[in-house]
């Protein structure tokens, strides 16, 4: 279907932008459109008007900023994968974007586009809940800088004020804390079919000691509910070295942190997978951080 | 068209020919295309960017054309299948049929393997495939797979494509030696010699039969 009328009004500086959403009333801002634009087509969305951002270059790129790396809110979900500070210090956001629907759509769509529609199916949004990064935006008022625990209210929901747009990111790079000896992270996903949205997904970041004792675990669900860090699992790791029987207390612990959304089979399965995903994620990131001790 | 209904002027180059042209705002790249282009090659599938049938190059990267305003893309470069045969014959790679058409090697692959049945989906996959050889001219067998997961076929099923793929890129790395080339095949399973498939004995389709190309390349 054709989408209802609108005006696109294109602009190529965040300053236009900031304008461009003062000037016109129900605007909508098309960043890379790859949830935007379906929406449209199937009338969920009708803005008057679609402020195009995707031509300012100047939000268009991934630096290394010394302990973080700097991602433009317009970077493409392929070039963000691709940049070399990202594969070298945040592997786990390279390892989480090659799971994001396909090829072409990562081509176009967008950092920014994405945490501002905060789906919570979406890929990025485990990774970034135990990442968590700095989200800067601007506004009418000028720029403000939230941490992403902050900005991320619920499904579908982040602090972002009418005439706001995200300008960029600094990811954390991940680097072993002072008491650790390594790090580990990984991203698991669980969907139907290649590029489908995840049924259950879990981003996970593991610090051991020495002797090879977990001294440090981020776990987030994805696509159970609303995004959950199962904090109860995350310490019943904690100093042990991840053995098959607190593998799996820690399963059993996040089976118990998820609320899917569904009743019935299809909830318990998704609870199933939670748990059986974890388990997986936290033995990728145990033997990637102790790879290197 | 209403009289109020918003457009915009793009100009567009579309394999290598420079466009101008009014378009509604709200008319999506693979429309515009079709309908003002008249460049039917490019198809519309699923409508909601799942089934990759509508792959277009957009500025050399693959990209869905029904996830794309037209009037997003003005100023840019958009190659689509009928560009195909035109960028083999540039870069000096083009294949003939029997009946003396150009094709690209690609094109030629689908056709020799049985890439397509229906062939609704292939300008999607051959777009595709033509940007992942692009980037990484000895793509594996994963490599193919993870770069058409956004295309879908309800034909073939997906080998006689990856095939078709494997096929194309042996030919261009120049590994024609009368049979098709087909080096890099670990399994064995991909028939490019002009013979028949052995494998999967029951299941093997002796329509497989390929040109003759005057021996047996294995």
């Amino acid at each position: 279907m054709y989408p209802s009328q609108f005006e696109h009004v294109p602009v190529d500086s965040v300053d236009d932008a900031v304008a461009a959403l003062q000037e016109y009333e129900d605007a909508e801002l098309l960043a890379g459109g790859q949830s935007l634009v379906p929406l449209q087509k199937t009338r969920f969305a009708s803005p008057d008007y679609l402020v195009d951002i995707t031509g300012i270059e100047e939000l268009q790129y991934v630096d290394d900023a010394g302990d973080a790396v700097e991602v433009g809110a317009l970077a493409s979900h392929t070039q963000i994968q691709r940049a070399q500070p990202v594969k070298d210090h945040v592997y786990l956001f390279s390892e989480c974007i090659g799971q994001i629907a396909d090829w072409p759509v990562r081509n176009q769509g967008t950092f920014g586009g994405t945490v501002a529609e905060a789906d919570p199916s979406g890929d990025y949004l485990p990774v970034l809940q135990i990442l968590d990064p700095e989200i800067t935006l601007v506004g009418p008022d000028g720029e403000r800088t939230v941490p992403f625990e902050e900005f991320y209210l619920g499904m579908f929901t982040v602090d972002m004020e009418e005439g706001e747009l995200i300008t960029r990111a600094r990811l954390p790079k991940l680097t072993p804390s002072s008491d650790a000896a390594g790090i580990g992270s990984t991203y698991k996903k669980h969907a139907e079919r290649s590029g489908d949205y995840a049924l259950a997904s879990v981003a996970a970041i593991v610090e051991v000691d020495d002797a090879g004792d977990v001294t440090d675990a981020r776990l987030s669900v994805g696509g159970v509910g609303p995004l959950t860090r199962p904090e109860e699992a995350e310490s019943l790791v904690e100093g042990t070295d991840l053995d098959d029987d607190v593998l799996a207390e820690a399963a059993a612990a996040v089976r118990e942190a998820v609320l899917p959304d569904e009743e019935g089979p299809e909830g318990d399965y998704k609870e199933a997978m939670a748990g059986e995903f974890t388990e997986r994620a936290l033995e990728t990131a145990y033997e990637r951080a102790t790879e290197s001790i | 068209m209403s009289k109020s209904e918003p457009t915009t002027t793009v100009t567009v180059t579309v394999n290598g020919e420079e466009y101008v042209k009014e378009t509604e705002d709200r008319k999506l790249l693979v429309h515009f295309l079709r309908e003002d282009l008249g460049l039917t090659g490019t198809h519309q599938g699923c409508v909601v960017g799942k089934c990759g049938a509508c792959t277009v190059l957009h500025d050399g990267t693959p990209k869905k054309s029904c996830m794309l305003y037209a009037a997003q893309i003005d100023g840019d470069e958009i190659t689509t299948v009928e560009g195909l045969a035109d960028i083999a014959e540039a870069e000096g790679n083009e294949m003939e049929t029997r009946d003396g058409a150009t094709l690209h090697p690609l094109q030629m692959g689908f056709k020799r393997n049985h890439g397509l049945q229906c062939g609704f989906c292939t300008p999607g996959f051959l777009m595709t495939s033509y940007a992942l050889l692009q980037e990484n001219e000895d793509p594996d067998d994963d490599e193919i797979r993870s770069a058409l997961s956004g295309n879908i076929c309800r034909c073939t099923g997906y080998n006689s494509i990856v095939e078709s793929v494997e096929w194309a890129a042996a030919e261009l790395a120049g590994a024609d030696d009368g049979a098709g080339g087909s080096d890099g095949n670990e399994d064995g399973a991909v028939s490019t010699d002009g013979g028949f498939s052995t494998d999967g004995a029951a299941g093997g389709c002796p329509c497989r039969r390929d040109y003759p190309t005057g021996g047996d390349g294995e």
